[in-house]
């Protein structure tokens, strides 16, 4: 596509520096992503850009307008306590990656002495 | 030669009457699929399938009438139907076998209908040309050189290619609208609440919503008769039953058109053309056409974004590896999660939950993630006050006809730039369906061309009665892909 249709469909896109890579690396850790030192390269240019595109939104008024979270407007609805059907244990164990007995089996979450 | 393929009603009507059979429906749909199986459309059988045609055959026997009875249908692999693989086109889904039904199957099954296999999707529903797959590429039945489009490009392309009359995608940011359009079909995104997301796999939670792909008005509106209406189990759920039915030409007189004027710079020729043509037509069959202005569709692009990732990244926080999907094992749990992730997850979903992250992170909140909620107010807003001049809304679904495999992979930006015309929508919570409007030729190539209608919410019923009508002066029609 040529430039000229991108700058008119989605507006100017301003040329943003590329994030430093320890930006990166703790976004990576918040997320819970092992980043290649590959990736880290060339997630740092396109997250520049892509958060450059998005400086547009800067210039916009939204002095009176309120967040919009969702499209509709929700109340909470209350409803009776009634027991119901469910999936049985063995059903969700069965899609475990690691089981035990009864049990679903995880890594080592605490630290050993 | 080509044969239209049947629709559901009629594929309906000869099971009822006893002139076919859900099993040999079911057949010939299978053997469509493997036919067509380099097309890379479905990506996985529903083994429960003969069952379920048995049953539906059962059920017909014992003379109950199902408006869907026996028709093969194929779910976008983001939608749980019990016993069938549920990928969502990620490796880290590779092996999980839904334990439970969407309510979407609960409600096509006890229809008649019957679930056939899983249709091939960007990976987590990221992407708007199902190239992001963990199973590769799709490819557009009208040109195997180019996309279907995405992220339900599978669902667009079996019922482009005929495979089967009816499939369910769903629709984020465009997701069902634009790969119809890119392949020559109906593709509807309903208003945000009136089809249950109960068993939908969520990729951005206040934007999704399931929609059909069909080949004809009367079968979409058969379909939604089925998918619409009430579920407790889904919170964001609307109240209000489904009357979807199919207008005729002469509701198009006096019937009040908004063409979007922001969406008519920086279109191809042919979808210029298209809309053109489509618009002298409903001025020809007496509908009042004019131009308005939704001044903040401009920052409908970065707002969706700005919105949908953010949203993704929390999300997909539950893909661990810890109690379903794939594991990769490490010495504590948090190098297993991380080891998971980075194996589990491709390039555009890393890249969608490293900026979701980033844009909800403390400092950064305000500044992105808050400021499009109030951009996002600002276009719902848009939307209303066109509204009020106006019963529907017209832009092109898509700039442009089927691009390239590979031609936007390596530009980001170039790719989200894709879901131009089709976003606002979402961010609304609008009804939107994209119809058939002609072709572009492209080297030599027809390559389909689609356009939009936007209703006011909870005006779903008008887009069905709307391509009826649009069908009945000649208009829109679908035609068979030579594939």
């Amino acid at each position: 596509m040529s430039a000229r249709i991108l700058a008119f469909m989605i507006g100017p896109v301003s040329s943003a520096a590329p994030l430093d890579a320890r930006e990166v690396e703790h976004l990576a850790r918040l997320a819970r992503l092992d980043l290649t030192p590959q990736e880290q390269d060339n997630l740092r240019g396109d997250l520049g850009r892509i958060l450059g595109y998005f400086e547009q939104l800067r210039g916009v008024d939204t002095a009176e307008a309120e967040e919009m979270q969702r499209p509709v407007s929700l109340i909470n609805v209350l409803r009776e306590d009634v027991p119901g059907e469910v999936l049985a244990p063995e059903v969700v164990a069965a899609l475990a990656p690691e089981r035990e007995g009864g049990f679903i089996r995880v890594p080592r979450t605490v630290e050993q002495d | 030669m080509s044969v239209q393929p049947s629709t559901a009603a009629a594929l309906a009507r000869a099971v009822q009457s006893g002139a076919s059979s859900p099993q040999a429906l079911l057949e010939a749909a299978l053997a469509r699929i493997r036919m067509a199986r380099s097309l890379n459309a479905v990506v996985s059988l529903n083994a429960g399938a003969e069952a379920a045609a048995m049953w539906v055959a059962e059920r017909v026997a014992e003379g109950e009438t199902l408006p869907l009875a026996g028709v093969p249908i194929v779910l976008k692999d983001n939608i749980n139907a019990r016993g069938t693989l549920t990928t969502c086109g990620s490796r880290m889904l590779a092996n999980y076998i839904s334990p439970y039904d969407a309510t979407v199957v609960e409600r096509l099954t006890a229809a008649g209908a019957v679930i056939v296999g899983k249709a091939n999707m960007d990976e987590f529903a990221m992407g708007s040309s199902t190239e992001t797959s963990a199973h590769g590429p799709t490819l557009n039945p009208w040109d195997r050189s180019r996309v279907p489009g995405g992220s339900s490009g599978g669902s667009a392309a079996a019922v482009a290619a005929g495979l089967v009359p009816l499939s369910l995608g769903s629709d984020t940011g465009g997701s069902v609208r634009q790969p119809a359009a890119l392949t020559g079909v109906y593709g509807l995104k309903p208003t945000y609440g009136r089809v249950s997301r109960y068993g939908l796999v969520a990729y951005a939670s206040s934007l999704d919503q399931i929609g059909p792909f069909a080949r004809s008005a009367a079968d979409l509106a058969l379909v939604m008769n089925v998918l619409a209406g009430h579920d407790p189990r889904d919170a964001t759920s609307l109240d209000v039953p489904p009357a979807f039915r199919v207008g005729s030409p002469d509701e198009l007189r006096g019937l009040r058109v908004g063409v979007i004027r922001e969406s008519l710079e920086g279109n191809t020729p042919g979808v210029e053309a298209a809309l053109e043509a489509l618009l002298a037509a409903l001025r020809g069959a007496g509908a009042e056409v004019r131009e308005v202005s939704l001044p903040h569709l401009r920052h409908a692009v970065a707002t969706y974004y700005l919105i949908a990732m953010p949203e993704a990244s929390s999300n997909l926080a539950r893909y661990d590896g810890m109690v379903y999907g794939e594991r990769v094992p490490a010495e504590d749990v948090s190098g297993s999660m991380t080891a998971t992730r980075e194996r589990g997850f491709g390039h555009e979903v890393k890249r969608r939950i490293l900026i979701g992250t980033y844009a909800l992170s403390s400092g950064y909140y305000d500044a992105y993630y808050s400021k499009a909620m109030r951009v996002r107010r600002l276009i719902a807003d848009d939307f209303g006050r066109a509204f009020g001049d106006v019963d529907l809304l017209v832009s092109p679904t898509s700039p442009f006809p089927a691009f390239r495999l590979g031609e936007k992979m390596g530009d980001p930006l170039a790719m989200y730039a894709a879901d131009v015309d089709t976003v606002a929508v979402n961010l609304a919570g609008l009804p939107a369906l994209s119809v058939p409007a002609g072709f572009e030729t492209v080297g030599g190539v027809r390559l389909p061309v689609g356009v939009q209608f936007i209703a006011p919410a909870l005006g779903d019923e008008r887009l069905t009665a709307l391509a009826g009508a649009l069908e009945g002066i000649g208009v829109v029609r679908v035609e068979p892909a030579r594939a």
